[in-house]
């Protein structure tokens, strides 16, 4: 009689089956991650070309890592870790544009979403509203809004971006995890991430609009 | 203060004070647009409670200015998206085999 299928998606028949050498299971998981990794990847290395690098021996350590995965977290948290280690020793190595610190030290940022000038003083109805509101860059035709030179806005802002707020940004809005696995795999309270992601949201959006009014409206 | 003072001062922040209703400007809990705009992802990803968020949505109801930026804040999370479109969602079959070439290569420890 043969054997049941194994279900990839339960955890322990999925490490069970990795460490006994079921490649059908290692195929499942380079399907399931691999462009989530790489889409990541990319966000923390300066070319496409370390992007795949980095992956790649994320992937190699996957692989000679499984025996003493001790899942105690779930295995695309385990997978994702190994990435971020590799990214930053890398970035060590190559000092990198884009240095990927240790993730859990860096200072906090307070920046305002919005310049302080971009709202009223004085006197008291009003103080705390806009003094000058958003500037209307959203309301471009999709075709603007959506070319590949706002979209290197996008990209550049996102790279200038502090590690942590470029690692919850990253994972939350180019990658769609839920902020519940964003707060796993970076050891982060609810609260502390949601004040990352408004961070680096609100410089994107302040890049848009700064690219808006550049290039005069 | 008494509880019941606390409950009632709170009340009234909200809601405003039913006998006072008449006044000019009932006193209700206002929104001001530099503290709206730090809570958008909250906003956004549910985290307001209740009792605030019917005060944003009053608040947003009534501020162009806020609405735009909440609108602004959904542009940018759509066009971040973007940025993943473009990754090459297949593995290439070379890099494919060499992981494969490793996995199996991989020393099998019993259990």
């Amino acid at each position: 009689m043969p054997a049941p299928p194994v279900d990839f998606t339960d955890e322990g028949q999925l490490v069970a089956a990795l460490r006994g050498g079921d490649e059908a299971a290692f195929v499942w998981l380079l399907d399931r991650y691999h462009a989530s990794l790489r889409r990541v990847a990319t966000n923390f290395v300066r070319t496409a070309a370390s992007a795949d690098e980095v992956v790649q021996e994320t992937w190699l350590a996957v692989v000679s890592g499984i025996d003493c995965f001790e899942m105690r977290s779930t295995v695309k948290t385990w997978i994702f870790r190994i990435l971020m280690n590799v990214a930053r020793t890398r970035g060590g190595r190559e000092h990198r544009s884009v240095p990927f610190s240790d993730l859990g030290s860096e200072p906090g940022e307070v920046a305002p979403s919005f310049a302080p000038d971009r709202f009223r003083s004085g006197f008291r109805l009003y103080r705390g509203h806009w003094a000058r509101g958003p500037e209307p860059w959203e309301e471009q035709p999709a075709e603007r809004l959506e070319a590949a030179e706002t979209l290197a806005t996008v990209r550049g802002a996102i790279a200038e971006l502090p590690d942590r707020q470029r690692a919850v940004v990253t994972l939350r809005d180019i990658d769609g995890w839920t902020a519940a696995e964003v707060c796993d795999l970076l050891e982060l309270s609810e609260a502390n991430q949601r004040v990352l992601l408004h961070r680096g949201r609100a410089r994107v959006r302040q890049a848009l609009e700064d690219a808006y009014l550049e290039r005069g409206s | 203060m008494s509880d019941d003072f606390r409950r009632r001062a709170r009340a009234e922040r909200v809601w405003g004070d039913p006998a006072s209703m008449a006044q000019p400007r009932p006193r209700r809990r206002n929104v001001d647009c530099i503290d709206f705009v730090e809570r958008i992802t909250d906003y956004l990803d549910g985290a307001i409670p209740e009792r605030d968020r019917a005060a944003i949505d009053r608040h947003l109801a009534a501020c162009a200015d806020c609405t735009r930026a909440l609108d602004q804040w959904r542009t940018v999370i759509v066009l971040t998206g973007h940025l993943g479109d473009d990754v090459v969602d297949d593995l290439d079959p070379s890099t494919q085999e060499v992981l494969l070439a490793a996995f199996r290569a991989r020393p099998l420890t019993p259990d």
